[in-house]
């Protein structure tokens, strides 16, 4: 890895990225819908975690996977990368760069809803630990489907169900009300649902393999992709 | 690096489009081949620079050269490139409305930046503009100082001349260089006002003072007046012969040009000349270096 190329590459990101109006609104999203959940029924109580949970997925769909995904496109379809990658090393520099602005940007997004949300207590090592493997999960998500697809347009095709599936786990138990239900079963063990957990003090060594599964599994999708683009030429 | 012939043509002829280091080749061919021959190029051995080259359309021009200038670690300073390609005023320019003079002027940049060792020119001189035709010249002495090799591919002769005096031409017959020395001076002696020329089924008349320039190209000849092209059914030697007093010169072996019409002369480089018609294209016609002064001379006594 080639630290200068790895910097221009996220000097570049970084101001492409706030100059993208797409990209920029995607890190104030999830900070207005932060804002209106956390002033909502102030005599309620302390908030649902469920709720705050959801915002850590919007964060990371909107954010961490959905802007990945769109800057590699933009890549693609803007043909801009042709001349740029003259060794199979410097596509490890280009994506190592790009993370960087993605981080920057979901640790911002990140703080800033949990603080206009007014969650006690959030930042507790587990639950950063926690964070860090979801964070890493929807980076290689983003990763993995940014090599892939060729235009900006089709990545919109990707972002509603991973945004629905991954992000918004939680809302489940207002569609399957019934407990015992079978797909509430499996939802428990995506994810959102092991940094529920965690975030509500109930993490053990369980909640913490399961993410570490489901970022293998991640993984496992960015090195198929990578196959599949050196296979394409 | 070598690119097979017959690939392009897709004819048995052989031969090859070979990179050499510090050299320079201009090769004109017809349009197909030049497509075929920018899809057949490696990108990461041979840098393509052409017309409207992807941008990052959010970036500046000075983004975008640093951004380069980073990502290739050439130290260059970064502001004097840009006086150097006349950037100066355009560093806040957003490439995504730049217009094509300046993504050219960008494009010569990265060529010069990039890491390969091979360059490869599309077109360069297509409706660019004179800036940036000696901005050309001065990259292309800057590339071979870095001892890069380059060829020039075009579609028009007139171009391929553009870049320096000795010329390739690739057919279907493969590569072959271009005849440039010169045959020995003719004069004639008769008076004409026109000129008998073929197009499709017609036979026209027209007047001599009208013709801009005469070519010969693959063995025809033919005449340009305003925009449109005739054949002639003439030698380059025998049409030379009898326009040669009425103001028409042989500015280089494969053009007559006519020198009511010449507008003025540009010194490419110190072998590369150009006489610029008075026509709204300002067509381009190669002078060559042994007729440089006689043209003047005829010029002024005109």
């Amino acid at each position: 890895m080639n630290i200068t190329r790895v910097m221009a590459i996220f000097e570049k990101d970084y101001k492409e990225f706030m100059r993208n109006m797409m990209l920029f609104t995607s890190v104030l999203i999830p900070m207005v819908l932060a804002a209106f959940f956390g002033r909502m029924d102030p005599e309620a109580g302390a908030l649902p975690s469920e709720l705050v949970i959801i915002i850590v997925g919007v964060v990371f769909t909107s954010v961490t996977f959905s802007g990945m995904m769109t800057m590699m496109a933009e890549e693609n379809e803007k043909d801009t990368l042709r001349g740029l990658l003259q060794s199979p090393a410097s596509i490890l520099d280009l994506i190592a760069g790009k993370s960087l602005v993605i981080i920057l940007m979901t640790v911002i997004s990140l703080a800033a809803s949990i603080f206009l949300i007014e969650s006690d207590g959030f930042w507790s090592l587990e639950n950063i630990a926690g964070l860090m493997l979801l964070g890493i999960f929807f980076l290689n998500l983003g990763i993995g489907i940014g090599l892939l697809v060729k235009s900006v347009a089709t990545t919109s095709v990707y972002l509603i169900p991973i945004m629905f599936l991954f992000g918004f786990t939680p809302y489940i138990e207002f569609l399957v009300t019934e407990e015992d239900h079978i797909a509430r079963q499996i939802a428990e063990y995506f994810p959102l649902y092991q940094n529920l957990y965690i975030y509500n003090g109930d993490g053990g060594a369980a909640e913490f393999l399961i993410l570490l599964a489901w970022v293998a599994a991640s993984l496992s999708i960015v090195l198929w992709a990578f196959k599949r683009r050196k296979s394409d030429g | 690096m070598k690119i097979n012939v017959s690939e392009l043509t897709g004819e048995a002829a052989g031969g090859q489009i070979s990179f050499e280091p510090g050299t320079v080749k201009a090769i004109q061919m017809p349009f197909e081949y030049l497509s075929r021959l920018e899809e057949a190029v490696d990108p990461r051995q041979i840098n393509i620079v052409r017309a409207n080259i992807p941008v990052y359309k959010r970036l500046s021009i000075k983004d975008h050269i640093s951004f380069y200038n980073k990502w290739y670690s050439r130290g260059f300073d970064v502001t004097d490139l840009m006086k150097q390609f006349k950037l100066e005023d355009e560093g806040k320019t957003k490439l995504g409305r730049a217009s094509a003079e300046l993504n050219q002027r960008l494009s010569f940049i990265l060529g010069l930046m990039c890491r390969q060792e091979h360059i490869l020119f599309i077109e360069p001189f297509f409706q660019a503009t004179r800036e940036n035709i000696h901005l050309f010249h001065k990259l292309k002495a800057q590339l071979g100082d870095q001892d890069k090799s380059i060829v020039v591919a075009v579609t028009k002769t007139e171009d391929a001349f553009l870049v320096q005096p000795e010329i390739m031409r690739l057919t279907r017959d493969g590569l072959q260089s271009v005849e440039t020395e010169e045959d020995e001076k003719t004069s004639g002696t008769d008076h004409i006002s026109k000129i008998r020329v073929k197009a499709e089924d017609k036979t026209l008349f027209v007047n001599i003072r009208d013709i801009e320039y005469i070519e010969s190209n693959e063995g025809k000849v033919f005449i340009n007046i305003s925009r449109e092209k005739f054949a002639m059914e003439s030698t380059l030697q025998d049409a030379e012969k009898s326009l040669g007093d009425h103001g028409f010169y042989r500015c280089h072996r494969s053009y007559i040009v006519n020198l009511h019409k010449v507008k003025e002369i540009i010194t490419w480089s110190k072998n590369t000349y150009s006489v610029v018609i008075s026509n709204p294209e300002e067509s381009k016609i190669p002078l060559s270096r042994t007729k440089y002064n006689e043209i003047q001379d005829r010029l002024i006594k005109l």
